[in-house]
């Protein structure tokens, strides 16, 4: 029973989420806060929780959950990321009318996955977390129901979905009947020698069903259409919780469970991670719509994420968290700012609606600027100095090739990110706009975001001492 | 005072921003828009007084550092990759740094009248680009280097893109992508230099004077090199590098074009002299007759293409092209004359071009139009312009008493000096013709014969600003021209050393040469 207080934040978290479940059909639909300001304060004291347990280190659940510098850190991130979207979704939801209470509920129960994926130290309850927080995004990107878009993404994500968590639960089994044992330190001690048929074969389907969370090519299909159809701030939601979710638990599979066999998946990854990057700029170039232009972007960048777990070293495994917090930024950033030009009915999210924005709201284009710079990798921003360890990482592990390659991709990359500027501050717009009312949850999420896209970018430092520790306490 | 001087280079680098914040927080309104022009100009103008001192404290004791930089400051910045914030200052950057200060003060002013609409962003933008200009010249660690050099690419391309005329969309592209490709090939390059630094010494450090003593292996300097090369060769531009210049400058505001072709330009060059030739000496020697080819075609190419211009701006582009060539001329002969001949060109360069561009952006702002048909007689209407246009035409085209002529001197005597480089400074010599040929039908056409237009009868001559803009750079013309020994006596020991890195045998023959031709140098190189 005492093992509970490792999960103590999941536990919050949970009963936060069942709370707003049983309220919500007591309050008034068209402009309660209540559900809204209940998920932010679960999320703050999960948070708190997190802090209170900041150092320990720690196995519970007979093995299942491992609490130590990385988790912890993932568990910061991903409540962080959380809390902002949660934020940033309350004005949008009373513009859509869909103010339900379930909304944040889902949302609670999909971090509550997410968190699990990161404590898990055994590929079972892995599977649980996957499941978790996929069964409440596949709901949330639904949500609006009479919007067929919607309800196409959010079938298009759950039959997709539902295959590629079948691959890993495949992929576990095969190395249970290889290994007995599901546990993360008991397959890296008996997953040492060169692997046989079997191993390989459950290793490349766990693969695959995290590829398919992290939009890695070829498993990326999926990602332009339901980014572009789910809600704008469940697209913000996948594209950084969700996603970072998927990364860290990646990170904590392959190199704890796997670390062994990494001569194998360092293969398999370096093609993915070519294919992923390539895949996604060459496809984001000809985009129209933002939502998508996006929504490949983010393809792009797991692609430069596969690139630190190409290097199989800690300086990449350090370099992933760095990126993860930079990206995260720069995306909530850049899909609150598309949330709010999107209007009523979420449809205004064609580059053409960004035309003038320049001159009608000097401070959404000025940010959505930051946020296109970071992503294309201009210095003194995060995402530039996010790319720059990545890149580093690799060439420190004599993957020279990988790192030409990747510089080609930032470098194609620019010429998308950069029209949607040109559009922004240098064409005069057509007709009069009404003016968008800016509200200050979204504010405030875009305010945050832009200031630490821009300490990060110059400071790195600060974080990236958080993520060694992390890496070392992690990783070893 | 003390503190000042300790800080100086931080304080010149960032008191541009000082002004941004001062603008972004004025009052908005059409009325209050004089203030904001005021602000920018008394930031510009003070950032340039501010950076007197660099030049007056040069050679105090007291700054100077054990590696022989001077005002150097160091602090810790990114641990994890060992990248330290670390500035500093010798000969060259020295005086490419006060032509910043001087020609993006004289940008600012340019802009008075000419810029009527989002007068904000303007100045914000030109202040920016002042301190990613400035801090790319003081920088001495890599990555600082690289930060700035990027990051001043953001505030040049919206200014192409807003303030620009009719093509400016495709121009700023242009540039932008133009740039930013050669950028990160050349990151390529740095992170090479970084990890083989580290495999030699055991030490992660991105610092250029670190990466000046490492004796590197042939072919890797080969492969970073050539990513130098294509970094910096897009930004000075060489050919044939070069289409994204004539289309940039010619759609740039007028200010910008000024900054364009006075700094940024420089900023490849000084690359080069700063980077290439001192870290990679062996594959500057490798790759020098194909060096020298190139900057033989650029300059030969582009003043060609001059001659064919029938827009004025696009003329002065291209001879940009042409004169930027033997820039790297003189510096890739790396001879002790020759290179600093090249780098007083560079300075030379950025205020005849600097002026010549504010030239046509005066008669452009009164009729809005670049196209030299347009113009004939304006000596008639516009004396005092027609005075400062023939002093700057003379400038460029290198007229004994006046700067142009000591640079390219310079080159061509360094470059003939040494038997082999012989035949490449006779085809540059032809430049120098073509070069006065352009620039003299140029005002030929533009200046003399019959004010046929009717909108030309009553064109208004140089205000009290516009002169304001052009007495400095004239008399600068002049005295580099006259006296050229305040300026090279900056460049003799950063020279030497460079000389040093790249061909130590050169330097036991010449050495006696050199002082004597240096035009008037005085004092021994040595003993600087």
């Amino acid at each position: 029973m005492s093992d509970f207080r490792y999960l103590l934040p999941e536990v919050i978290l949970s009963v936060v989420a069942s709370l707003i479940m049983l309220l919500s059909p007591l309050l008034d639909r068209k402009d309660s806060n209540t559900p809204g300001i209940l998920s932010g304060l679960g999320l703050l004291l999960a948070t708190a929780a997190t802090l209170l347990t900041w150092r320990q280190r720690a196995l519970g659940f007979s093995g299942m959950v491992l609490i130590d510098g990385f988790s912890q850190l993932s568990r910061l991130l991903l409540y962080g990321i959380l809390f902002c979207v949660a934020i940033a979704a309350i004005d949008f939801l009373k513009r859509e009318q869909i103010n339900f209470g379930e909304f944040y509920a889902l949302l609670l129960f999909a971090t509550t996955g997410a968190s699990l994926m990161v404590v898990s130290a055994d590929l079972i309850l892995t599977f649980l977390g996957i499941e978790i927080l996929s069964i409440g995004t596949y709901v949330l990107a639904g949500f609006k129901r009479e919007d067929p878009r919607c309800t196409e993404a959010s079938l298009k994500y759950f039959l997709l979905g539902g295959f590629s968590t079948a691959f890993f639960l495949y992929g576990v089994a095969l190395l249970y009947g290889k290994t007995t044992s599901t546990r993360y330190q008991a397959l890296a001690t008996s997953l040492q020698t060169v692997p046989d048929i079997l191993t390989f074969t459950g290793l490349t389907l766990i693969l695959v069903g995290f590829g398919f969370k992290v939009a890695m090519a070829p498993f990326h299909v999926w990602t332009p259409d339901v980014y572009e159809g789910a809600p704008t701030p469940i697209t913000t939601f996948m594209s950084t919780g969700s996603k970072i979710a998927a990364v860290l638990a990646f990170v904590r599979v392959f190199y704890m469970a796997l670390e062994g066999l990494n001569k194998e998946w360092g293969d398999i990854l370096w093609v993915a991670a070519v294919l992923t990057m390539f895949l996604g700029n060459i496809a984001a170039l000809s985009q129209s719509n933002i939502k998508r232009l996006l929504a490949y972007s983010s393809i792009a960048h797991a692609g430069y994420l596969l690139i630190g777990f190409v290097s199989r070293s800690r300086f990449g495994v350090e370099a992933i968290l760095f990126y993860t917090l930079s990206y995260a930024l720069m995306n909530l950033g850049a899909f609150t700012v598309v949330q709010l030009i999107s209007r009523q009915g979420d449809n205004r999210v064609l580059l053409h609606d960004y035309v003038g924005l320049g001159t009608r709201h000097r401070w959404l284009a000025v940010s959505l600027s930051l946020f296109l710079f970071s992503l294309a990798g201009i210095p003194a921003t995060a995402g530039f100095m996010g790319k720059l360890f990545l890149f580093s990482a690799a060439a420190q592990s004599g993957l020279y090739w990988l790192v030409v390659l990747a510089v080609i991709n930032s470098a194609i990359a620019v010429y998308y990110y950069i029209r949607i500027i040109v559009l922004m501050f240098m064409r005069e717009p057509e007709a009069k706009e009404e003016t968008i009312r800016i509200p200050l949850g979204a504010l405030a999420v875009i305010t945050v975001a832009a200031l630490g896209t821009l300490v990060l970018g110059i400071f790195p430092t600060i974080f990236m001492q958080a993520a060694e520790a992390a890496t070392v306490a992690g990783i070893g | 005072m003390d503190f000042f001087m300790r800080n100086i280079l931080n304080i010149v680098t960032y008191f541009p921003l000082v002004g941004v914040l001062l603008i972004i927080l004025w009052p908005k309104g059409k009325e209050h828009e004089d203030g904001i022009r005021w602000i920018a100009n008394l930031v510009g103008f003070i950032g340039f007084v501010i950076s007197l001192p660099l030049m007056l404290s040069f050679d105090n004791p007291k700054y100077i550092g054990a590696d022989g930089m001077r005002f150097g400051l160091d602090h810790e910045w990114i641990t994890a990759i060992g990248a330290r914030y670390h500035l500093g200052i010798d000969g060259i950057s020295l005086l490419l740094t006060l032509l910043t200060t001087l020609l993006g003060s004289i940008a600012i002013l340019s802009s008075w009248s000419a810029i009527q609409e989002r007068v904000r962003e303007y100045y914000c933008y030109l202040l920016l680009l002042q301190t990613g200009m400035i801090g790319v010249f003081v920088a001495l660690d890599f990555f600082l280097f690289y930060v700035f050099w990027e990051v001043m690419l953001v505030p040049m391309y919206f200014l192409i893109g807003i303030w620009g005329s009719e093509r400016r969309l495709y121009s700023a592209i242009k540039f932008f992508l133009y740039t930013l490709f050669g950028s990160v090939v050349m990151l390529l390059g740095i992170l090479a230099l970084y990890f083989f630094q580290h495999s030699q010494t055991g030490v992660w450090s991105f610092d250029i004077l670190r990466y000046q003593r490492l004796s590197i292996p042939a072919e890797l300097q080969w492969w970073v090199f050539l990513a130098f090369f294509l970094g910096f060769a897009i930004k000075v531009p060489m050919f044939p590098f070069h289409t994204w210049l004539p289309d940039a400058h010619t759609d740039a505001p007028t200010a910008a074009s000024v900054i364009l072709a006075g700094v940024l330009l420089k900023m490849g060059t000084y690359g080069f002299v700063r980077i290439s030739l001192p870290v990679l000496p062996q594959a500057t020697l490798h790759f020098l007759p194909w060096m020298m080819t190139l900057c033989v075609i650029g300059i030969i190419y582009g003043a060609l293409v001059a001659m064919m211009q029938k827009d004025w701006k696009r003329l002065v582009a291209y001879s940009s092209v042409s004169h930027l060539g033997f820039c790297m001329l003189g510096v890739f002969a790396a001879t002790p004359v020759a290179l600093q001949g090249g780098i007083l060109q560079m300075i030379n360069h950025g205020i005849s071009t600097g002026a010549l561009f504010l030239i046509v952006g005066i008669v452009y702002e009164r009729r809005h139009t670049r196209l030299i048909a347009e113009y004939s007689g304006l000596s008639h209407v516009m004396p005092l312009y027609a005075t400062v246009f023939l002093i700057m035409t003379m400038s460029s085209i290198g007229l004994p008493a006046l700067n142009g002529f000591i640079g390219e001197f310079m080159i061509l005597q360094g470059v003939f000096g040494d038997n082999n480089l012989r035949f490449w400074a006779i085809l540059g010599a032809s430049g120098i013709v073509l070069g006065a040929a352009y620039m003299l039908w140029l005002y030929q056409r533009t200046m003399f014969g019959k004010v046929d237009k009717p909108e030309n009868q009553k064109l208004q001559d140089l205000n009290l600003r516009e002169l304001a803009t052009f007495v400095p750079l004239i008399i600068l013309a002049f005295w580099i021209g006259l006296y050229p020994k305040t300026f090279l006596q900056y460049l003799d020991r950063p020279v030497i050393q460079i000389v040093q890195r790249v061909r130590p045998g050169i330097l036991q023959g010449q050495e006696i040469k050199t002082t004597a031709v240096v035009m008037k140098s005085g004092q021994s190189t040595t003993e600087r």
